[in-house]
């Protein structure tokens, strides 16, 4: 659909100049979604590279410890997770992105 | 649902009581937030209700450009294959829980921009009369700037997901049509696409700003919490919901109706901006002939 600009050589100066417009836009465009997936790798790799060195079972076994102390792990919070999620009144299926409720359950601001 | 609205009102209102009985009005325009000053605490807003203006505006200069930037990728430019698999890495940027968001702020963005990003910029303006104060150093590891760009990452998936399905809507023959006639991407997309998408995408930039000026605690991380104003964009500030989220648990008395006013201001403060939105909408309607 978009080719014939790509390939007949411009004509004239107005053919020129619409051509280069269209081609900083694409560009720029390109740019916004190479700039948007990005930060979404940077924030996942800082995530796993940081967080996968302190998952054990331990974790979703036992209770957060107190200051100190080198045992323990995050049970009360993941339960808490879910029990407040689960109470959630059930996604209305008229919603559109229901999943988006789910995530507003699990992780508001 | 509007009872427990109504209910929320209310009991900000009756919360905030004291403090607006103690500052009155002066509470808007007083920058100085002073709770343990003597004899009594001196309280204004000023200072968060600038941070929240600020910030908000600044990630929206930065969201809504990129966000439609990268629906008129996926709709117009980009191949089939890839379509989903970046429309769903952008939408899983808001699955990323906010807290998640403040912690890589606090360890990975603000050093790295403190130490590259912020001292770059702040050469190149340096001594320019109105930039050069907006970019102005020393760089801070907390800044209104960093608090803005995260919340620019923050709001993208709304204003791209909102944008991406109503450009989907827009009828092939409208598009093909103005292809045919020899139209470039651009010109179609300036033309065509965005003129009948318009009220659907400026709802998404609503949605986008509404939760710019509530975010809490990605913000808190980052802000650096100081209540004074500054006119540089690296200097620390706060936010309404920063000084909330951040001061609300120690504090008693008038401080803390203090806070409950912060709140309500916030509350009043998002619907003036949602009302100036409609309002334009309704003119650009108007405009349009419609």
């Amino acid at each position: 659909m978009t080719m014939v600009a790509d390939t007949l050589p411009p004509p004239n100066p107005i053919y020129r100049r619409r051509r280069r417009m269209d081609l900083v836009v694409r560009g720029l465009c390109v740019g916004a979604a190479i700039f948007g997936v990005t930060w979404l790798a940077l924030i996942l790799f800082t995530l796993f590279w940081n967080g996968l060195a302190g998952l054990n079972a331990q974790i979703f076994t036992e209770m957060t410890p107190p200051p100190g102390s080198n045992s323990g792990g995050l049970l009360n919070a993941i339960v808490g997770s879910l029990i407040m999620t689960g109470n959630r009144r059930r996604p209305r299926r008229a919603a559109r992105p229901a999943r988006r409720h789910l995530y507003g359950g699990i992780w508001p601001a | 649902m509007l009872g427990i609205l109504g209910g929320i009102i209310l009991s900000l209102i009756a919360g905030a009581w004291p403090a607006m009985q103690t500052f009155g009005f002066e509470f808007l325009w007083t920058q100085r937030w002073a709770p343990s000053a003597q004899p009594t605490p001196v309280l204004g807003a000023l200072g968060p209700v600038y941070g929240t203006l600020v910030t908000s505006f600044i990630a929206m200069l930065i969201a809504v450009p990129v966000g439609l930037g990268i629906a008129i990728f996926l709709t117009e430019l980009c191949p089939q294959w890839l379509r989903r698999p970046i429309a769903i890495a952008v939408e899983l940027l808001a699955g990323i829980p906010s807290i998640i968001y403040g912690m890589w702020g606090f360890f990975v963005l603000g050093p790295f921009l403190a130490d590259t990003f912020q001292p770059f910029m702040i050469g190149i303006f340096e001594g320019m009369p109105v930039l050069g104060a907006i970019f102005a150093g020393p760089p801070s590891y907390l800044s209104l700037f960093n608090a803005s760009l995260i919340l620019a990452i923050m709001v993208l998936p709304f204003i791209t997901a909102v944008s991406r399905d109503v450009f989907a809507t827009v009828p092939p023959v409208l598009k093909e049509a103005a292809y045919g006639i020899g139209c470039t991407t651009w010109e179609v997309v300036r033309n065509v696409v965005i003129p009948y998408t318009r009220v659907g995408v400026i709802g998404g930039v609503m949605l986008a700003l509404g939760r710019a000026l509530g975010e809490t605690m990605a913000v808190t991380f980052i802000i650096g919490n100081s209540f004074r104003i500054s006119s540089s964009i690296f200097a620390p500030g706060t936010t309404i919901s920063a000084a909330i989220a951040s001061e609300f648990a120690e504090s008693d008395g008038v401080h803390q109706s203090a806070l409950i006013l912060l709140g309500l201001l916030l509350f009043v403060l998002t619907f003036l901006v949602l009302a100036a939105a409609r309002v334009m909408l309704m003119r650009l309607e108007k405009k349009a002939g419609k």
